[in-house]
Order: structure tokens, then sequence, then C-alpha cells
């Protein structure tokens, strides 16, 4: 591109972007005019401050029947000043469409005549400040549109409050069907549980009352109708032709079969219980006890030790002896149980070997074995019981010495009681009191000074049964120095039995209200022998 | 402004009311998969335990059954008798004959030969003034005692009775209940079974025995009361102790021991100074008490429960009755609360500080509350067209089929569990409750619990009038009173 063409270029541009920019200037003119008239055809009514004049150019026609004046008779017809741009507007067309002539609007702010822009302005400003009048015949959606306009200025723009009533009103939706999806996930969920649990449990008791009837026959048959010999000497098939082979196969069929052998041993008495075993045996229900033992389930182990114990099924000692430390405390039990039942084991050494401290509960369960053992078996070796590391173990072979009347233990307590604690020595003055082992008393006495209330009454009980004239003095001495109300009816009951003239002549003395009462209740001829 | 503070307002409450609708179906949600899994528990046990050693073995702790009876001449002879024949070795039964205004203490003295003692006890718990402490001459009575003393409530009785109670465990009962022979075996095994652990109470299930079958002190035949007042208790004691009690006792979290049937360490309840007399929650109060104790001196313990149905009561009818029993629970509950507000939200007091006490609170003590004030914002919503009919119509859905399956749950629970209620027209007829009771029922127990509260707020005390018909089968309580020999 040469100079000459450049130059040309650049003034044609030149002219365009001017021709440009007046056009927008020109269509901004148009704009700013609609915006004015359409602006002011939203107010109803008159707009302080603003008021209009029509003019037209006319020099032949009389236009004075539009209210036209013509005041420097130049051919230009004004109008009276109008308030309302309705009027105006209606006007001007009148009177174009009267006369085909254009009028133009002049617009007066405050009585001056001014430009469109300065008009432009102050409406935008009282619209701003609420102050234009709205059309009450305009109308949007049943919604009257100045009012419209009005609530939405009243509002002052805030983005988030509306986000957040959004938000608001979302969550709230939200949550519910969240609260609804969840209600009705568990609910289903728990209803069908239940519902199957329900439907098992139906089950499982009708059925176990079906095979109850069919087991409880032919177990009797066999009970009563064969001897012993004739049982040992029949093999598993014969056994079986007895019961009904579908269901020997059954899980259930087999526990209900073993239910109702336990329970017929429990009622039985000498060879109608071999029998007994010998049917559990030869059907092959030990193999079934003992395979409950590989189950992942505490209730399930617990059943097979609980058959194994009653069946006596030695063999599975093993088995057992690997629970007889299970941290579940039913499955504990019950294996330490069988094992002192069935593992033939005098020593007692799965007790004392106990890790766990013994409740009382299996205290109570292994007294009746252990009971059982010493009685129709043979003696069991308590006084290893008072070696185990286990305090509550050594305890529970104190208590046995008194339960299992082993009075040739006491001297091994005696010896034991000085260095034992409190509730070792509890159960053993306990001991020394069922049997009058006088041998303690210097024990005793020594230990009246305890500070452990638990002790000093249990002392003071024994005292009252095996109390010699020394002990006399000692309580007499206590009561002197003060006891509190329990321990001081203890003493008193001691001394009451030990000697009750010592007690009658010292309650003479005291000037103790709690001491009368005391001594009234202990020779009170109701409450002495209730 | 204004209009946008109560939108603003609206807003917040509806959201409130929303999350707490939401939290309470979480917690019963909760609690029925937590009373499942302890009651499948406990039924497993229960498949291990040998109950006939308890009665006679020498390593079973003593009870001391103490039973305050106010009034209860119509049938204090029957009951006592009753209690003594339990089917246990070492016990004795404490009656305590609260200043009662009738002829309790006169039928109590004929019937029993008892003749006043100089029994000497001392007052480990202050009490009101004891007039006399009865024994009976015969030996076969050797286990009563009877205690008569001035009036002053049922805690205080109990507490007479704990004073002179020589044995290691509680039981403190209502005299009308009727105990299953079996109770004292079964519910001693909480605190005979716990190795490293205090059990320090435990409590039972208690059963609605109107209508049903009594004999030789056990129900026999269980029937749903005739009325619907009856068949509402039957399903909410259901809720209450099956599902409830359960739940809480799967945590470890259980505040309240129903005090017509609850077992406690002596020597904890000495410690911490017996019953509260001037509360009417004494029950709950006390168990509160030795928990808290437990926490603050860091020892281990629990609270058991026992589900068997072992302890039936004849529940109020009437609707005047009913709404002093609950005004009387729910001021009960506030005491409580207010009496032991260290431990909310206390992390040192555990489950009973972060789950039981907040829960306490927020729905038992305040259910009554804020259940009315969803009610009026609902109303408020719907007269002023703010309430959009799709969340009105989903939220009360929601709660009424919420309480519904919640309800149907507890008797499809019960019948899993235990099975009592075999016929289908009183399962027919308890169904029926179920659906009503939302409707019928509820706003009830909702305004008398309001009520309970405002008594609470004017300072209004007392126990109400507890007017018993009698067991409808009276007969067959009547019959031990035929010579049974006693130990």
């Amino acid at each position: 591109m040469d100079e000459s063409h450049r130059r040309r270029f650049f003034k044609v541009g030149s002219l365009f972007l001017f021709l440009i920019f007046q056009l927008g200037n020109l269509r901004a003119q148009d704009s700013l005019s609609l915006q004015v008239e359409s602006k002011l055809f939203e107010v109803s009514g008159e707009i302080p401050g603003l008021s209009f004049i029509l003019e037209v150019k006319e020099n032949e026609k009389d236009l004075s029947i539009f209210s036209l004046t013509q005041p420097d008779h130049n051919g230009l017809w004004v109008s009276d000043t109008l308030v309302d741009f309705r009027s105006a507007a209606h006007l001007r067309d009148t009177i174009f469409s009267a006369s085909g002539k254009k009028a133009d609007l002049a617009f007066l702010l405050f009585d001056q005549k001014s430009e469109k822009e300065a008009i432009h302005e102050f409406l935008d400003n009282l619209s701003r400040n609420e102050l234009l009048p709205s059309d009450v015949s305009s109308t949007s959606n049943g919604f009257e549109e100045g009012e419209l306009h009005i609530l939405a200025s009243n509002v002052n723009f805030s983005p988030y409050y509306e986000l957040q009533t959004k938000i608001l009103s979302d969550t709230k939706m939200l949550l519910l069907v969240a609260t609804l999806v969840l209600f009705l996930v568990a609910s289903i969920i728990l209803v069908t549980i239940m519902y199957v649990v329900k439907k098992r449990k139906k089950k499982r008791d009708s059925l176990t009352v079906k095979f109850k009837e069919l087991s409880l026959e032919p177990v009797s048959n066999l009970l009563f109708e064969h001897s012993l010999e004739e049982l040992q000497s029949f093999d598993r098939k014969k056994f079986e032709s007895f019961f009904p082979v579908d269901h020997l196969k059954n899980n259930l069929f087999k526990d209900v079969m073993i239910m109702e052998i336990i329970s017929l041993n429990k009622n039985m008495k000498g060879e109608f219980k071999t029998k007994l075993k010998t049917i559990y045996r030869k059907l092959g229900l030990d193999a079934h006890s003992i395979q409950k033992l590989s189950s992942k389930k505490w209730d399930v182990i617990t059943s097979g030790i609980v058959e194994i114990n009653e069946m006596d099924v030695v063999e599975a000692v093993e088995k057992v002896e690997k629970f007889a430390k299970s941290e579940n405390f039913y499955v504990r039990s019950n294996a330490v149980a069988t094992l002192l039942n069935i593992s033939n084991d005098p020593e007692l050494k799965v007790l004392v070997d106990q890790d766990f401290p013994l409740s009382r509960w299996q205290q109570m369960v292994y007294f009746r074995i252990i009971k059982f053992i010493n009685n129709s078996q043979e003696k069991v070796r308590v006084d290893l019981l008072f070696e185990s590391k286990n305090e509550s173990v050594r305890v529970f072979g104190y208590k046995l010495v008194r339960y299992l009347g082993l009075f040739e233990l006491l001297e091994i307590l005696i010896n034991k009681y000085k260095n034992a604690t409190i509730p070792e020595k509890l159960e053993m003055i306990k001991c020394f009191d069922v049997f009058s082992y006088q041998d303690c008393l210097n024990h005793l006495h020594r230990d009246l000074s305890t500070a452990d209330k638990g002790l000093f009454l249990g002392i003071v009980g024994v005292l009252q049964n095996i109390g010699n004239p020394i002990s006399e003095v000692i309580l007499l001495e206590k009561l002197k120095n003060g006891l509190d109300f329990e321990s001081k009816k203890a003493v008193m009951q001691a001394l009451n039995v030990l000697n009750p003239d010592v007690l009658g002549e010292w309650t003479r003395q005291a000037d103790d209200m709690e001491v009368y009462q005391i001594f009234n209740h202990l020779t009170d001829p109701v409450l002495s022998h209730v | 402004m204004y209009n946008l503070l109560l939108d603003i307002l609206i807003e917040v409450f509806g959201i409130l009311f929303l999350v707490y609708s939401f939290s309470i179906i979480s917690f019963y949600l909760i609690m029925t998969v937590l009373s499942t899994l302890e009651m499948r528990d406990h039924l497993k046990k229960n498949k291990f335990a040998d109950y006939k050693d308890v009665i006679t073995s020498p390593v079973t702790p003593s009870i001391s059954v103490i039973a305050p009876a106010y009034n209860e001449g119509q049938n204090i002879v029957q009951n006592a008798k009753s209690l003594l024949t339990l089917h246990y070795g070492k016990f004795e039964v404490i009656i305590v004959n609260d200043g009662s205004k009738d002829d309790t203490l006169d039928k109590m003295i004929e019937s029993f030969g008892l003749v006043k003692t100089n029994y000497a006890y001392h007052k480990y718990v202050e009490t009101g003034k004891i007039r006399g402490v009865y024994k009976s001459t015969n030996p076969s009575y050797a286990k009563l005692t009877l205690v008569d003393k001035e009036n002053g409530g049922k805690a205080d009785a109990l507490n007479a009775g704990i004073n002179l109670a020589a044995n290691e465990i509680l039981a403190c009962i209502d005299v009308d209940c009727i105990l299953s022979s079996d109770s004292l075996t079964r519910m001693v095994r909480p605190f005979m079974e716990e190795t490293n652990r205090k059990v320090i109470a435990v409590g039972g299930v208690i059963g609605v025995a109107n209508n049903c079958q009594v004999k030789d002190g056990t129900v026999t035949e269980y029937r749903v009361p005739e009325t619907l007042l009856g068949r509402f208790q039957v399903i909410e004691y259901f809720r209450a102790f099956l599902m409830g009690r359960m739940a809480w006792t799967r945590i470890n979290g259980l505040m309240l021991i129903s005090g017509a049937f609850g077992f406690f360490n002596k020597e904890l309840v000495l410690k911490v100074g017996g019953y509260f007399p001037k509360t009417v929650g004494e029950d709950m109060e006390l168990v509160v008490r030795m928990r808290r104790y437990m926490e603050e001196t860091g020892q281990k313990y629990k609270v058991g429960f026992v589900p068997d149905p072992l302890c039936w009561t004849e529940v109020p009818e009437s609707e005047n009755i009913l709404s002093k029993q609950r005004n009387r629970w729910m001021r009960g509950t506030i005491e409580t609360l207010q009496l032991h507000q260290k431990v909310k939200l206390n992390p040192k007091y555990g489950v009973l500080g972060l789950v039981s006490y907040p829960y306490w609170s927020v729905f038992e003590k305040g259910g009554p509350i804020i259940e009315m004030m969803g009610f009026l914002y609902t109303l408020l919503m719907i007269i002023t067209g703010d309430i959009s009919a799709l969340y009105f119509v989903g939220l009360f859905g929601l709660m009424y089929v919420f309480s519904v399956m919640i309800s149907s749950f507890s008797i499809l629970f019960e019948g899993v569990a235990y099975n009592n209620y075999k016929d289908r027209s009183d399962l027919n007829k308890l169904m029926k409750t179920v659906l009503l009771e939302p409707f019928l029922i509820h706003p009830k127990i909702v305004l008398w619990g309001l009520k309970g509260h405002w008594h609470f707020i004017k300072g209004k005390g007392g126990w109400g009038e507890m007017i018993r018909t009698g067991f409808k089968k009276a007969e067959d309580k009547k019959k031990i009173e035929s010579p049974i020999p006693l130990n």
C-alpha cells in the first residue's frame, strides 16, 4: 500500500467512524426520548415540577380548535401548559391525526424549558426516591405494576439473603426427604428383620415340637425295651432304624434329640443314665456336640460344651480346654465347669490356673460340681486352690473348706491367715466359726484392731460363738472406747452370748441411749428367738 | 425489617423442629437396634442359666425386700404372704406402713401375729418418726418385719426400711405388685455374674396386670385391658421396658429403675444417703446419685436390667389418675435433672453425662414443650398459609408412621422374646390402639407432661391419689392365704 492510498483509506475510515458515532448519537437521542416518554407513560397523573407544552408550526390552518394559541402570530401554535403527560401525548396524537401536523413536545422543569437529558435525570431521581406516582390502571400478572416496583424498591438489594432463603428452604426439604428416606429404609429393614426372625422362630418352634414327638418315642423304646447290653451290641445302623431316617441328618433334629436325652439324663439314675449315654454316642450325637466347638458363635460353642459336660464326652476334654480361658464369660464358665466334671482332675488345676476373677455365679456352679465329685468320686484337693495366684480362686478355696466340711485344712488356713488379704481373712474366719476352731483366737484378738469394718464385724461374730474370757475383756474394752452403732450392736450381741452378766453390768453403768436400745433389743424375747 | 426477622425466625424454628424430629427418629431407631441386640444376648444367656441352684446355694447374696404400704388394707395381707413365699433362700421382707389411715397395720398385726418389739436400729438415713417395729411370734413368719411410721412419703418409707435392712441387696418394690415366685432368683443373677465391675443396681420389667389371670402370685394368662387407656399402657410398657431400658442397658446408660421393682447394692445405697425424700422421682434420683458416686470415685460399675416378665402391677385406667401419675413422673424427671445438672454434657461422667442426661433433658423433659411448640408453629403456619402442603403432610405423616412403626415393632418384639399375649383378638386390639394412640392419647400425655412442668414451676408437689380397684382376679390371690409352709 502506497502513501496516497494509505491517506485515502485513513480519511474514509475516519469518516466512517464519525458517521457511526453520529448515528450512535442519534440513536441515543432517539433512545433517550423513548425512554423518557415510556417512563412518563408509566406515571399516572401529575409529576410535581414537570409540565409540557405542545408546539406546532402552521401558517395556513386554524388550530385553535385544539385549544392552541398563536401568541406571536408567527405561525407557531402553542398549547397551554399541561401537567399530565398523557393529556399532552393524547393532544399530540389528535392534532397529528386531524391535521397531519406533528407537534413537538416541550418539557418544562420548574417552568423552565429543559432538555430531555435533564428530564431523564429528573425522572430517574424521582424513581430512586420512590416519588413517582404509579399508574393504577397498569397491571401485570394480576399485580399492579407500580406496586410491584414499590415493593421491589422496598427490599434492599441483598443477593446473599435471597440465596440464603433459597438454601434454607432447600435444606428443609432436603432434610425432610432425607428423614423420610432414612425412616423408610430403616423401618423396612427393621420390620423385615423382625418378620424374618419371627417366621424363623415360629418355624423352629413348630419343628422342635414335631421333632420332640418324633424322637421321644424311639428314645423311650430304646430306654425301656432294651437292656444295656443289647444297646451296646447295636451298631449305628440298628440305632438309626428306630428313628425317622429323613431327619437324622438334620441339625435341628439332632439338637432336639440331644435336648431330650439330656433332659431324661437329669431325671434318671443308675443304668438308665448309661443307656442314654450309649444312645447318644451310638447315634453319633457326640460328634455333633464336638462339632459345635468349631463354631464362631459363642452360644453355639457354649451349647456344645454343655452337651459334652452333660453326656460326659471325655475325649473332648482337650478341645474344651481351649475355652477355659476364653474372654466370653459364658464360654469360659461352662468350659471350666465341664473340665471340672469330666477331666478327672481332683487337683482342680483348671481352677488354680484361672486368670479371670471368679464371679459368684461361677462359684455357685463350680461348688455344685466339686461337691458332687468330692462326694461320689475321689476327694478333691481344695488345698491346692490356696496356692493360686488368683485371689478370687483362693477365696473360693476357703469357702469350699466350709461348704465341704474340710476341717482338716484348718491348720493350713491358720498358717496362711497372717499374710492373707482382707477378703481371704473374711472367708477364713467363717471357716473357724463353722468348725469352732479355737486355735485361731489369738489371730482374731489381734485383728480386732483392724480398720476394716467388715473384718471387725466378722471377727466379733466368730468370737460370739467361740470366744473365751480374753475375748470378753477385749470386746468390753472395744465397747468402752466407743464404736459406731453397727459395731456396738455386734459387740454387745457377742458379749450377751459370752457373758450376759458382764454386759448387763456394763449397760447399767453406761450413760448412752443407744446402748440401752441395743440392750433392750438383745433381751427382747420376741427378737431373741426369731 | 420486622418482616425479615419474622421470616428468619420461622425458618429457624422450622429447621429446629425438623432437626428435633430427625433426632428423635434416629434415637429411636438406634434404641430399637440396641434393644434387639441386648434382648438376643439375654435370651441366649438365659439358655445357659440354671436358676435352681440360686435358691439353695450358700454362695448367693442375701436380699432385703422392702415394700412401703400406704392405705393398702384391701390387699396387704395377701401381698405380704405372696412376698414371703418367694422362692429364695436368704431373704427378709420388710413392710413399711407409711402412716396409713386405713386398717393396714391392724390387718398385718392380726394376720401374722405381730408384736411390737424393742428393735434397735440406727438412722443411717434420716426418716420420719418410727412408731414401732413389729415381729411375729410365729417362727413361720420369722422373715417378716413390719415397720410402723408416721406418714412421710414413699422415699421416706423406703429409707426407714433401708435402716432396718440386714442383707446385702435391697429389693425395693411396690407392695401391690405381683411378683413371680422366681423373681428374686432371676434378679440377683446380674449381681452374681459380674466379675470386674460392681453391679450397683438391677431393674426389672413391670407388666400390666389389669384383666390378666393371676394364680399363686404369677400371671398365668395374659389378656389386654378392656379400656383404651389400659391397652395404651401395655404398649407403652413394652416400649419403655423391653425396648428403651434394654437399649440403655446395652450401653450402660440406664438412668431409671422403676420404683415398683428395683434391686440395689445396700452398701452403696447407704454410702450415697438412701432415697431423697423431697422429690417425687426418688427412684430415678437414687440411680443417678449412685452412678454419680461411682463415676466420681472412679470405680467400674454397671446398672443391670432383667427383661423377663417377673413383676406385674395394676395400671390406672381412669384419665384422672393417669394424669396425676404422668404429672408426677414429669416432675420427678425435672427434679432429678435439676438436682444433677453437674452431670450435663460432662465427659467425666461418661455415657451418663454425654448421652443419658442429654437424652432425658431433650426428649423426656423437653419433649412435651417442644411438641406443643411444634403444634402451635404448625397451626400458625396453616393460618398464615406459609406452610407448604407437602412439607406439612410429609412431616405429619412421618411422625405418625414412625410412631405406629415403633409401637408395632415393640409388640412384635414382645412376641419374639416372650410371646405372652397369644390371643389373636388381643393382638388386634393392641394394633388398633397403636393406630389410635397418636390421635387420642398422645396429645393428652403431652398435656399432662406440660402440666407437670407447670406444677414444678409453681412448686406444687405430692403424689396424688392412687385408687386401686383391687385385682380383678383377687380370688386367685386369696388362695395364697391358705397355709403354705414357710421357711
